[in-house]
């Protein structure tokens, strides 16, 4: 087995990637979320997952960080399982995930994105305080560092969660639906950090739910349901055969 | 030391055990889950006092820290099959595993429990219970095991604060950082069934779960700061704990009723009075919400009706807006005040350039 794998490597499979995805399927007991995914996700791109409600985005970016248990299949971080590469990768949960009314302020939440580096049992300290000070302040909430997180408008407690990932300092960054129902404010805010981190070399993947904007904002573009529609280029693949294919007849009305 | 003391510093000691870790059952909202485990760990206790013979305190633990992990085990179990929801599965576990220890109970004979004892506690007899070492009298056993829990739990809580705050907050966050929130979630367990076990001495199964979840939901009132939850809940249940005690010394009652029912006194008043999430100052802000809303409406009104020769009083704003004649006349008075109204010599009310700017921000929303 292993003699016959070596004699016939796909020059494709010896690549170093940001995410590989190979068979992937995930159920739900017996309903399927994913099935048979194949994909790989270039360095450097702003990528959007696209597709209908229940097409299973939010299911893959958590796939890929162990959240829900994979059915089949493998997917691996720059070559290594994601448990090894935890430190590579940092995810921007939805908004509605957690409860706003806990008792912490904006900074604390932000100095959470360096507690993976921490490790266990090691405090957090002044040099991580000053470090999501200054992730805060990118996000332009530096005034609002003390605010209690219950009393910041939406559009501020998802800049508090991209905060959150910058301080983090991962190579990819994952995100589920973080311009859902924002200011717009935020979205420029959020799409210009992105940017830069985008030059940096930086590898993006965003579940995206507003089809207008997925070619002005994106380079490449994921297509599911449930099945892997499309993923390439956005010239490539965005393409209307393949949203009918993504979002068939219902939605397809509701698009034009 | 006198039994006074004994008796008080042993309701302190379980007040501050089940306060400091009742942070996190309330946040977690877990106050269910909490007075199961609190009910669970009799089945435990009681078959760990049959299999050693006597009730020596850490087989009693151990016993009781397996049938609260058993009791958060089938919960889970019962709730993952997708056929019946959380607070369901905790009111069929529970019930089951207690009554199982209700029916040993009953049957322990000689051996030293009995029901009510498990339902009330007995703190009355914490000073006749001494601990012995080398025949030395060491003083009171609950205040020497409650301590030693006290230690324990704040240890715990300060050693993994950073880990119990994420996985408490945003669990699946936690999960991809590798923090591993689901190991937490059953020390925090195994935690909560110690200190349920030892408690249930004192105070017994019902009044356990009082300490764990009423100080901490009024301190949860009081701050919005976990590093002051935690000790503000603590605080709040050891001035239950002493107020309860001297209430039932007074009144010659059930110690641990009546400290319970105080720690639900003090949560009341919390509840109406805390600065900014009390009834009092939630009514006060609605208030003057509604006041600065009506401000608007008049301003808007006056805006509207600028034509030179109409009478524009108070009486006329009551008639217009269907207010009453004082209530315009405040609406009115405040607005003269802010200067968003003046007067002409003939007592009209004119809007001055701010009132009129807030008028017309209001009209364009």
């Amino acid at each position: 087995m292993m003699e016959q794998k070596s004699g016939q490597k796909k020059p494709p499979e010896d690549e170093i990637l940001p995410i590989k995805v190979r068979n992937l399927s995930v159920t739900y007991r017996t309903e399927p979320a994913l099935w048979n995914i194949d994909l790989d996700f270039p360095e450097g791109k702003m990528i959007a997952i696209v597709g209908p409600n229940g097409a299973g985005k939010s299911t893959l970016i958590k796939a890929v960080m162990g959240l829900v248990p994979i059915t089949a299949g493998k997917i691996s971080v720059y070559d290594k399982s994601y448990s090894k590469q935890r430190s590579k990768v940092a995810y921007v949960p939805q908004r509605g995930s957690v409860d706003w009314d806990f008792p912490t302020d904006a900074l604390d939440v932000v100095e959470m994105g360096l507690y993976g580096k921490l490790g266990w049992l090691r405090r957090p300290n002044s040099q991580t305080r000053e470090k999501a000070r200054k992730c805060l302040e990118k996000v332009g909430l530096a005034d609002y560092a003390d605010r209690q997180i219950g009393q910041l408008s939406g559009g501020q407690q998802q800049r508090v969660f991209v905060a959150r990932a910058l301080a983090q300092d991962p190579q990819i960054y994952l995100m589920d639906e973080p311009l859902n129902g924002v200011d717009a404010i935020t979205e420029e805010t959020i799409l210009s950090i992105l940017e830069n981190l985008r030059k940096e070399g930086k590898t993006i993947v965003m579940v995206h739910h507003d089809l207008q904007t997925v070619d002005k904002y994106f380079d490449w573009v994921v297509m599911l349901n449930r099945n892997l529609v499309a993923g390439g280029p956005i010239k490539e693949v965005f393409t209307r055969k393949n949203l009918d294919r993504a979002y068939q007849e219902k939605q397809r009305l509701s698009i034009r | 030391m006198s039994s006074d003391l004994i008796i008080i510093g042993t309701a302190v000691l379980v007040a501050a055990n089940c306060a400091s870790i009742g942070a996190f059952l309330v946040l977690r909202q877990m106050a269910m889950m909490s007075d199961a485990i609190s009910h669970a760990v009799l089945l435990g206790i009681v078959i760990a006092v049959f299999v050693v013979g006597g009730r020596e305190t850490v087989p009693v633990i151990v016993g009781g820290v397996l049938s609260g992990i058993l009791t958060v085990s089938l919960v889970e179990l019962l709730y993952r099959t997708g056929r019946l929801k959380k607070d369901s599965s905790i009111g069929i576990v529970f019930p089951f595993l207690f009554a199982i220890g209700v029916i040993l109970v009953t049957q322990a004979g000689n051996v030293h429990v009995d029901a009510q004892h498990v339902l009330y506690g007995s703190i009355e007899f914490a000073p006749f219970d001494t601990l012995y070492v080398d025949e030395i009298n060491i003083g009171s056993k609950s205040l020497w095991v409650l301590g030693i829990l006290a230690v324990a739990n704040i240890s715990f809580i300060s050693i993994l604060y950073k880990e119990l705050k994420i996985s408490t907050f945003d669990a699946s966050f936690a999960v991809s950082v590798g923090l591993m929130p689901v190991l937490i979630h059953y020390l925090l367990m195994i935690m909560v069934a110690t200190t349920a076990v030892v408690a249930f001495e004192s105070v017994g199964a019902i009044m356990v779960i009082a300490f764990f979840i009423v100080p901490a939901a009024g301190s949860y009132l009081l701050t919005d700061r976990l590093s002051r939850m935690i000790p503000l809940s603590v605080t709040l249940g050891i001035v239950s704990a002493v107020a309860g005690y001297l209430f039932a010394l007074s009144a010659d009652v059930s110690i641990a009723g009546s400290m319970a029912t105080m720690a639900g006194i003090v949560f009341g008043l919390i509840w109406v009075f805390a600065p900014h999430r009390g009834l009092v100052s939630r009514w006060r802000r609605n208030s003057k919400q509604r006041f600065e809303v009506d401000v608007g409406i008049m301003l808007t009104h006056l805006n509207n009706k600028i034509e030179p020769h109409h009478q524009l009083t108070s009486s006329s704003i009551s008639d217009a807006l269907g207010w009453t004649i004082e209530y315009s006349r405040k609406v009115c008075e405040f607005s003269l005040d802010e200067k968003l109204v003046k007067k002409d010599e003939s007592g009209r009310l004119l809007l001055t350039e701010s009132g009129r700017k807030k008028a017309e921000h209001y009209t364009s929303g």
